[in-house]
């Protein structure tokens, strides 16, 4: 198993002028390769690897987060010509990937934190929060932004001339436009124009880009006497070990849907979660390849079509994963 | 190994000229239309059609009927006119944690 960034939408995002939000030394390297800017890049990870900061700093990526006193002494160390964003703590109770509990400098902090700085001489140029992976508060962008605008007060007082505001990420496709209402709002309320504002969208770009084709490698029927019902199991060369992590880490639910029976081609033929309405339906368990009994991506799904070895499945949407939720 | 992924630049529906016009000029040319995936729809099928055709499970190596992605490039670019519109003031840096697809890949496989 390997984490493979995809190379063709990245230049794709590349070529139409987005920034990119890196975590790692991996993540920018492989930015950078593509020709980008290192100023087109925010080292969005508040507890860094030493040597990967030393790599930020070769490479002239200026622009990170820190979240705690300890990363500042090392920023100190390592790379004190840095940009850094305080990121601060949100209320993301309502996300799906609950970031805060990780990451996120409480307000009651962020005073000590910037006076440090400031003795330390190190450049603070923003602030940054996140509210979480599949947020589904609107209000938390408000709340968040609120709370932004109080420590770039406080960086004022304290000399820091901050000019930019990073929202972070959380953005999906289903809320999409009601948070960017309210964050819009918010912005303009809080923030005069004169201040630039970054965002880390992820899923929200690739989530519903990708389609995955399973191979259904082997299948086992199950017979009950007593009902006198058949229902199978069916073992996919793919599970959550693989391309379905995103059930384990984003408690996500991918639809099975048929893409060959026999000779059959079935693409978008049938709808989805569909069987219900039809006499003969069958009942399956679909199952990952490996031997660990939580590898199962789905509990129970209808199909009216009798599925067996050498056909295959598809589940749309599944470019939005959450593998590391470093975000 | 087969590639892991099946792109479909072609789905883009536009060229790299456009991708430099402001988005507004874009809008204008009827490129912007999220909601409507019907034609994307049958570019997919027919992007799996032709991979799974070439498949068969008789005779093929070690992988040759691993799973696999078809990416609608179009789609990124979709949702790209639509930040652009609804938050035109915030400059989207891309999440590149969301990106990591993990391929399964068995250890006999050769690198691509």
């Amino acid at each position: 198993m390997k984490c493979n960034p995809d190379p063709q939408v990245l230049r794709l995002l590349a070529n139409l002028g987005t920034g990119f939000d890196c975590a790692s030394k991996a993540e920018i390297e492989q930015v950078l390769a593509m020709g980008v800017d290192p100023s087109r890049i925010i080292y969005a990870q508040p507890c860094k690897t030493k040597s990967h900061l030393r790599y930020a700093a070769k490479q002239g990526v200026k622009q990170m987060t820190f979240d705690n006193a300890d990363e500042l002494y090392k920023t100190k160390e390592l790379f004190p010509d840095a940009q850094l964003y305080l990121r601060i703590l949100t209320d993301d109770s309502a996300s799906l990937c609950r970031l805060s509990l990780k990451f996120g400098a409480s307000l009651d902090s962020t005073w000590e934190l910037l006076e440090l700085a400031k003795k330390l001489n190190l450049d603070v140029v923003g602030v940054a929060f996140h509210v979480g992976s599949g947020a589904s508060d609107p209000e938390a962008f408000l709340k968040a932004v609120q709370d932004a605008r109080l420590v770039f007060d406080q960086g004022a007082k304290l000399g820091f001339k901050m000019h930019t505001l990073d929202v972070g990420g959380g953005f999906c496709d289903e809320t999409f436009d009601q948070m960017a209402a309210v964050l819009s709002n918010a912005l303009d309320v809080y923030f005069p124009p004169s201040v630039r504002v970054i965002a880390e969208p992820g899923r929200y770009y690739v989530s519903n880009a990708f389609t995955l084709a399973c191979h259904v490698i082997a299948r086992r029927t199950v017979t009950d006497p007593t009902l006198g019902t058949t229902s199978y199991m069916l073992y996919l060369n793919d599970g959550v070990y693989g391309n379905f992590s995103s059930i384990i880490f984003d408690h996500q639910n991918p639809v099975p849907r048929i893409l060959t029976c026999g000779d059959k081609f079935l693409y978008n033929a049938r709808k989805p979660g569909g069987g219900y309405d039809t006499p003969n339906v069958m009942e399956y368990s679909i199952w990952g390849p490996t031997c660990d009994g939580i590898d199962c991506v789905s509990q129970s799904c209808t199909f009216a079509d009798v599925i067996d070895i050498g056909d295959w499945l598809y589940f749309e949407n599944m470019g939005g994963k959450c593998l590391a939720c470093t975000c | 190994m087969a590639p892991s992924a099946l792109y479909l630049e072609e789905n883009l529906n536009l060229s790299a000229n456009d991708i430099t016009k402001p988005v507004n000029t874009i809008l204008a040319n009827g490129y912007f239309n999220v909601r409507d995936h019907h034609g994307s729809h049958t570019l997919i099928g027919q992007a799996f059609k032709q991979r799974i055709d070439d498949i068969d499970d008789d005779t093929c190596d070690v992988g040759g009927e691993d799973a696999f992605f078809v990416a609608d490039l179009g789609e990124v670019y979709r949702q790209h006119l639509r930040w652009k519109v609804n938050l035109n003031r915030v400059q989207p840096h891309y999440g590149m944690s969301m990106l990591a697809i993990v391929i399964w890949e068995p250890l006999t496989s050769k690198q691509p």
